[in-house]
Order: structure tokens, then sequence, then C-alpha cells
């Protein structure tokens, strides 16, 4: 009889490469991040010939005692407050102009798209020169504005001022990736079936009833995702604050991130803490998202009938 | 002064002479593979005799060094053909240069110390010398200077300090960071201000500076007087008697607070709120003193002499002139600037030896590294030889180095005091970052900052 390996075996053996990455790209780092957490380990000898100390929860302690740490949790909340409604909002509102049956739409789908795949250094340059307080193109209508009729204004200096560093951060950050949840909404409004929109129509129903009562709860439980990757998108922010205001001045536009990278390849590289403030993170994030779990069986609506 | 004036200077490195150092790279090996020293211990015993025979790495052996540095593209060339006249000279050693953009060169360097890989044989290190020492991860490179008559006494004072711990050397400073005025002569000309010279005081700065910018009535500036990096006024501030702490290595309090030190803080505080001065953030912003130079936007900058080549490239009708002096009438400038160091695990610490001591001579490395400019010599008989005081080439006044080479010192604590990193970059940089953006004042500031720049010294267990 022709020998023939045990099925189940074959099929772990397909998952095989899959999983080694899995194991050796994600779950070593984590469970190694977890562990160094625990020690003062510092980068600049030889994990293996001068071994770190363990200093148990020390770093734990430590992070809280940061003066950064007020601050970035400061700016973690505000980028979060802004980043998520502004986001969602923004980008429902150009789903639902995409979604019209015009001509050159596709165009218009493709404009909106091409800030997510342009580099975020090279949008985070430009926008550097339009946030110029002198020369920026943003300011210049208010410069105008300023010398041509002897006008008191003093235009904001986006990113040498704590009052607007976050706000042009924000700002980038929207542009930047807007069009990835345009898209994700868009495909939300293209699944709503249509004769539920005929048939409130032949009952009178008017666009904003229809909108209220028809394309909102149908596309809740595509809001409920926006909301759940942008909430985690917005306490892993890091590119734009990064290229654009280095978390500046004063740390005023610093992110969780950004201060973990800073922690880890700053002058002291102090890796432990680094890590330490990775898994604060991490909880902070999953916290938030089990919230969101819970509350979103008070205001999703699935057809199923669930939730 | 020639460099083959300088008597125990090496110019090149021949057969002969490589023979006299192999001995100590033999030893180091044998060290190197015993049990790991003492940190404070340096690498070699002292009195290592020269010895007669030459071990394995012999010069007819084919050597290969890694030579690490950051750099961009023109700054690789100059380094490649420094490589290239070593190995010339030396053909039994070839360099294989090894790089990365600034950003990631510090990172790549600390993942190869932490995953105990081999580190290149020789590189270059912008950071704290000090931590690497202690951690025995360098060589102790003053034991090869005595035995090869290295002359650790033609640097300029204070700029081998940084590269020093515990009464050795360990790295050899191919330039000092110093700071001098750059400024736009088209613009002074244009203003009607008389040139910056040796004599002019912050004063007299603050004066030019005000003539030099142009400020619409809506407030929006055109051009600015000045535009200086934050941490160029650490010179003023140690020149005036102030500065961070009131000592380098073992600081037992801040001193930020002290009238020397606020007079100059005010001082800058006042340019900026004027506009006459850009603000440090927004100067950054705009890509940095070179680029608001090299475009009109700031009539003088304060900047080392890594600006030359680009303004030299631009054309830009400019000159240079020594540092305003302070109100004490002292001056004090940047001595840190990188470092070459040697790894204390380089298979072969002569054919190492002989390749830094070729980099650190006027006519060997250095003659390269002065005619590509951007850098002011750390070694006197750099400093002072032809190829970089030829008149013919910009800028006219090259006298100015040697002003500010008399005056170089440590000026931050940082740069020998692995602890102050911490302390500068958690208590006082963000302080003094919202003083520069005009949200506070410098007597506001140091009020709050100096009380816990203290209380961190304090729980860091300084003074020592």
């Amino acid at each position: 009889m022709k020998w023939r390996p045990n099925r189940q075996l074959e099929g772990y053996a397909f998952l095989l490469p899959g999983l080694l990455g899995f194991l050796v790209f994600t779950i070593f780092p984590v469970i190694f991040a977890l562990v160094i957490s625990l020690t003062n380990w510092n980068l600049s000898a030889s994990i293996f010939e001068k071994p770190p100390q363990f200093v148990a929860f020390g770093n734990y302690l430590d992070l809280f005692e940061l003066p950064i740490f007020k601050q970035v949790a400061g700016n973690m909340l505000f980028y979060v407050a802004a980043i998520v409604p502004l986001q969602t909002l923004l980008s429902l509102l150009i789903a639902l102009g995409l979604n019209q049956k015009l001509r050159g739409m596709k165009g218009f789908r493709l404009i909106y798209y091409m800030p997510v795949i342009t580099t975020v250094v090279a949008g985070a340059l430009v926008f550097q020169l339009m946030f110029d307080r002198d020369n920026g193109l943003i300011n210049a209508p208010l410069w105008w504005l300023a010398e041509t009729f002897g006008l008191k204004i003093q235009p904001p200096e986006w990113l040498t001022s704590s009052a607007w560093s976050k706000t042009a951060v924000v700002i980038l950050t929207l542009w930047k990736n807007v069009g990835f949840t345009v898209i994700i909404f868009l495909a939300g409004l293209q699944a709503i079936p249509q004769d539920l929109h005929e048939a409130a129509a032949i009952d009178g129903a008017d666009n904003r009833q229809r909108f209220f009562n028809i394309t909102l709860p149908l596309l809740s439980p595509t809001t409920f995702f926006v909301l759940v990757i942008l909430v985690i998108g917005a306490f892993q922010l890091f590119d734009e604050a990064f290229v654009m205001t280095r978390g500046g001045p004063a740390n005023a536009s610093l992110t969780a991130v950004g201060a973990i990278y800073n922690t880890a390849f700053g002058n002291t590289s102090r890796m432990g803490l680094a890590a330490a403030m990775s898994w604060v993170l991490f909880i902070v994030i999953f916290a938030f998202t089990l919230l969101q779990q819970w509350l979103q069986r008070r205001w999703v609506y699935y057809e199923t009938g669930e939730g | 002064m020639r460099s083959s004036q300088v008597p125990n200077q090496r110019q090149s490195v021949s057969r002969r002479s490589l023979l006299k150092v192999l001995p100590l790279g033999a030893g180091a090996l044998l060290a190197a593979c015993a049990a790991p020293p003492p940190a404070a211990a340096p690498a070699l015993p002292a009195g290592v005799p020269v010895a007669t025979e030459a071990p394995a790495v012999a010069s007819t052996e084919a050597v290969t060094l890694k030579w690490g540095m950051w750099g961009d593209a023109e700054e690789l060339k100059a380094h490649q053909a420094v490589a290239d006249a070593f190995t010339a000279k030396n053909p039994t050693i070839k360099i294989e240069i090894v790089t990365a953009p600034w950003n990631d060169y510090n990172t790549k360097l600390k993942t190869l110390l932490a995953s105990g890989d081999e580190l290149y044989d020789v590189f270059w290190y912008a950071f704290n010398v000090q931590a690497l020492a202690e951690q025995g991860v360098i060589e102790n490179l003053t034991p090869y200077a005595e035995q090869s008559k290295f002359d650790l006494k033609d640097y300029w004072p204070g700029t081998l300090d940084q590269a020093s711990y515990k009464g050795n050397v360990y790295g050899l400073i191919r330039d000092a960071g110093a700071s001098i005025l750059y400024y736009n002569k088209d613009i002074f000309t244009e203003a009607k201000v008389d040139p910056p010279t040796d004599k002019w005081t912050l004063d007299d700065l603050k004066a030019a500076a005000e003539k030099l910018s142009k400020i619409e009535a809506s407030g929006r500036v055109e051009r600015y007087g000045l535009a200086m990096e934050a941490g160029k006024l650490d010179a003023f501030l140690v020149g005036n008697g102030g500065g961070y702490a009131d000592s380098m290595t073992n600081p037992s309090k801040c001193i930020l607070d002290t009238k020397e030190s606020l007079q100059v803080l005010n001082w800058f505080h006042d340019l900026i709120s004027k506009n006459f001065a850009i603000k440090p953030a927004a100067l950054d912003q705009a890509g940095g003193d070179a680029a608001v130079f090299q475009k009109g936007q700031a009539a003088m900058i304060i900047q080392n002499a890594s600006r030359i080549p680009a303004f030299n490239t631009a054309n830009i009708n400019y000159d240079i002139a020594p540092l305003p002096l302070p109100w004490s009438g002292q001056r004090a400038n940047e001595a840190g600037g990188a470092r070459w160091l040697m790894n204390a695990k380089a298979k072969n610490k002569a054919a190492a030896w002989a390749f830094m001591t070729f980099l650190n001579s006027a006519d060997g490395g250095n003659s390269i590294y002065v005619k590509s400019g951007g850098m002011f010599p750390a070694q006197k008989s750099v400093a002072t030889s032809a190829a970089f005081t030829d008149p013919n080439q910009k800028p006219a006044n090259r006298s100015a180095f040697a002003i500010e080479g008399a005056a170089l010192t440590i000026l931050s604590p940082g740069l020998v005091l692995p602890a102050w990193d911490d302390i500068s970059g958690n208590i006082i940089s963000p302080a003094m970052d919202k003083v520069w953006a005009l949200e506070d004042t410098p007597d506001k500031a140091v009020a709050v900052v100096c009380p816990a720049v203290n209380e961190a010294l304090k729980k860091a267990g300084f003074p020592k």
C-alpha cells in the first residue's frame, strides 16, 4: 500500500513557513521585550557578555516618574481625541461624496487615496514648508491681510509653538490617512442593499431620513471597525510627528512611540525602560479596544440580528 | 609649520615602523583572549617591550581593516581617498569602508554592540566615549601612543579630554566642533554694517543683528540678523563664566541660574523676541542654518567649520570671524568633535593603530580631509599646515580658527559624563526649548530647572 503522510501533519507542514515567521518575528520579540522590560539593559555592551541586571518592575515604576510621562500622556489624549472623530467624520463625508454615480468619480477616488501611498517623509517635508511662519503657504493669506489692511493678526507658529505643533501633526495625519478610511467607508456604503433605499423612498422618506435611518445603522459595523483601527493608529502615531516636529518644541508634540524610540535609541539607550514603555502602551491600547468592543453592543447594528 | 617639522608625528607607515608596533597588537590580542580586564585598566600593560619578531600579521600578509563612519556622498569620497592613500603606502593593509547615514549610524553601532557582533576595527564615534571605555569595548590608545611616540601634545588643549577615561586616551580626534561666525558680506554692505572683527562683543553682534534684520510692519520677517542653534550658546555661557554645571566630570550643582549664565540666556532670548534672531526650532524647520544663510534669510550664522564646502560650492560672498566676546572678555569654544576609536576586539590592532596614526597626521589622512574642507583640525600641526591655511581658498579669514583653537574646552558635561544625557534630555532641553519658543523667560525657566538638575544629580550620586 502506498504510504501517505498523516493529512493533519501535511496541513501543519504547509503552515510551517508562515508559522515560523510569526514565531520568530512577532512572538519572540514580544516575549523578549517583556523580558528586557524587567532588566536594565542599555545596549552599550553585548547582552551575552555582560548580561543586564534583573530590576523586576523597576522600569515600570521609573516610567511614571519620568518628567515626560505626563506630557506624553496628555499629547496622546489630544491626538486620539482629535484624530479619531475628525478622520471618521471627514472620511465618511468624502466617502458619501465619492459614492455618487457621477462622471470621473474613479479619478476622485484615486486623488483621495494618493496621500496613503505617498511616503510620509515626503509629505511631512512639504507640510513643513507650508507651515513655515514667515514664508509658508498656510500663513500667506493671513500675512497678506495684515499687510494690506493693517490688521493686528498674529499668524500661528505651527511648528514652533507648543500651542500649535500638535494641531499641525493632526492636519498632516488626516491628509495622509483619510484616504484609507474613505475606502473602507466606501466599501461599507456599497454593501448597503439599494432596495432598502428604494423602499424608503417609496414610503416618502427624504434623503436626511434615509441617511440617519438606513445608511448610518447599516454602516455601523464599518464605523466600528474604522474607530477601532483609528484609536490603535492614533496611539501608535510616530512618523508624522517624528519627521515634522521631532516631537518639539519642548516635547509638546512628542508621541508615545516617539518617546519609546528616544529612550531606546537616544544617547543613553535605556532598552529596558523603552520595553516597559512599549508594554504599557500595549496595555493602554488593549484596554481601549476592549472598551470599544464592550460599547459596540449598544450601537452597532448587524443585519444578522447580532449586536 | 608643516607636519614634517613635528618630530614625533608619524608621516606614513613603512614596513619597519609597522613592525615596531605589531608586537603591541599581539600583546593586546593576547590580553583580549584572556579574562576581560577591569574597565579602568589600560588594554596593554605598561612597558610592553618592542618585540624583535613579527607576529602572524607580518606586513607581507594581507590584512583587511573594517573602517566605520557616517557621511554623505561627498564626505565618503574624502574617506575613500584617505583609504586609498593609506593602502598605496601600505599595500598589505586593505581598508574596507562600512558606512551608514548619520541618523542610522549610531543605531547600527549600538545594535552591533548589543548583539555581540563584530564591531568595525576603526570607527568614528560622536557620542560618549567614556561609556564605551567603561564597558571595555574600545581600546586604550595611550600605550600605543607611548610606544610609537605618537605626539598627543599636538592636539589643541582640551580636545583629547572628551576621549579620555581615567587618565588614558581612548580616541583620536580629527576635528574640533568649535564654532565661528559666518557673515554674508553682501548683506553687510547693503545694511552699511562694518564687518565683524576679533574684538567684537555680544553687544556688537546684537547691534549689528538689529540693522541686518528686515522686519515688515505686520511682524513678518524677511531676513533675520542671526541664525543660531541653541546649543551654540554654550560657548558664550562658559566663556562668560557660567554654564550648565559647576564641573564637567563631577558636577555638584547646576549653575544656569548664576548671573553670568542668565546674562547670556537673556541676551539670546532678547534677540529672538525682537525678531533679530530666528527661533532655534524655526531654524530647524527651515532646513538649518546653512539653508537660511544660503537663501539670504539670515545675515550671520554661528556654526562649526562643516558649512564651508557648501558655501564655497554655492559661491556665496561670505567670510568668517572669531566668535564675539562675552562680557567677561574670555573666549571658550567647543572642543568636542568626532573621534576615531579602535575596537578592543580588533583582530589586527597593530594595523589598526598604524591606520589611526595615518588618519591623524598632517600629510596623511588629514592632508586629504583639509583639502575637502569643512573641518577645524584638532591637531595644531594640521591647523597650521599650508594645506589648511592656504590664503587662496575661501573663507579668507582662516586665522579665526587659530584664535578659537586656543580657547577650546569642554562646554557641557554631556561630552564626558554618561549620566548627564538623561539630565539634559529630560530636564534642561525641554525647559530651554520653551524659553527659545518665547513661552517662558530664562529667569523663570532656570528657577525650575536648577533645583530639578540638583535633585537629579543627587539621585545619581553626584558629586562622587
